[in-house]
């Protein structure tokens, strides 16, 4: 199996810097806020791990919403993107603002349609320029809400990889929206089975770039 | 002689990224030197200052709006194109009113940072 060199690491860094930079100021134009960003993660670590470090990540105390989509093609995993469950009406003020929004659904549907929509917006916008930088493309199924931290247990598995000492790539950014320092969190998962294939796209773009 | 080019991005990738779409330095006539941060940016401008500084935004020890800040605090004819992910508007208001004088987004081109060179050296 190929490894995650120094080289790949710091690729796949600068791919998600640009890839979220492109999805914040979709998030931006939307919410009408200023999106902060900060440097992403990327970390191998035991499959058999993903929970407890998405936990970790997170914090153990916080009671998030998760918004959870599956992506296939040249290689496949998934997104999350985590948002404060408190954070739900926030949202839902900030997608209203200057909009003559008129709520017809009781605050928790509207809630989820909020988390939805700004999920909709970043997943796409992140992976549609990850998927460009890296020259392949990807397609994606339908997003999932997680209302839960402890849902988080229900994330599909790499259910080829049975070896219990597999590795899963776990790429994390964290961001903060907005004066009320609405804060989230975007992982990206790839279980090992698909390291080949990222690491040959993720070479060919060093090749190309550098 | 030669001008002097300081390139700051705490990301290697990045930097290289960029190198690669800078023109030759005997065309232009510069010596570009590179710091991972804010921190070193400002350690280095404070030595010596440069004729052009191209500074990314997101960055871990201090991120790129405080070190133009203090950049221009310590020189307030300090040349500073920014070049960076975070392509939203309110980050461009943010840094001209800093004073730097351009945002070009990652990834970046050949053609943008010859022009950038043109234009600023």
């Amino acid at each position: 199996m190929e490894a995650l060199t120094e080289l790949r690491q710091g690729a796949l860094q600068e791919i998600i810097n640009i890839s979220f930079g492109r999805a914040s100021a979709s998030l931006a134009e939307l919410l009408k806020v200023y999106v902060a960003l900060n440097v992403p993660n990327v970390q191998e670590i035991p499959q058999s791990q993903i929970i407890e470090s998405l936990e970790q990540r997170i914090g153990i105390d916080t009671d998030i919403t998760v918004v959870q989509q599956s992506f296939t093609g040249d290689f496949e995993g998934e997104v999350l993107l985590a948002i404060p469950a408190n954070a739900g009406l926030r949202a839902i003020k900030m997608l209203g603002q200057g909009r003559g929004f008129a709520p017809a659904l009781p605050a928790t549907d509207l809630e989820m349609e909020a988390f939805l929509e700004i999920g909709n917006i970043v997943i796409g916008a992140c992976m549609g320029q990850f998927a460009e930088l890296l020259n392949t493309s990807l397609s994606y199924e339908v997003p999932d809400i997680l209302l839960t931290k402890s849902s988080i247990t229900n994330l599909r598995r790499d259910e080829s990889n049975k070896d219990v000492k597999a590795l899963a790539l776990l790429i994390k950014t964290d961001f903060q929206m907005g004066d009320e320092a609405l804060s989230g969190f975007l992982f990206i998962l790839f279980g090992q089975r698909w390291f080949d294939m990222l690491y040959l796209a993720l070479d060919k773009f060093i090749e190309e770039m550098t | 002689m030669k001008k002097k080019i300081l390139l700051v991005d705490d990301s290697m990738m990045s930097r290289l990224m960029i190198k690669k779409c800078l023109p030759s330095s005997d065309q232009y006539s510069y010596e570009l030197q590179e710091a991972d941060g804010g921190t070193k940016c400002l350690d280095f401008y404070r030595k010596a200052p440069y004729d052009l500084v191209l500074l990314d935004l997101t960055m871990p020890d201090m991120d790129g709006f405080e070190t133009l800040e203090k950049l221009r605090e310590m020189d307030p004819d300090a040349r500073v194109v920014i070049v960076t992910a975070d392509i939203q508007q309110k980050a461009a208001e943010r840094v001209f009113a800093l004073g730097a004088l351009e945002v070009v987004k990652k990834p970046t081109s050949q053609e943008k940072m010859t022009a950038v060179l043109e234009k600023y050296l």
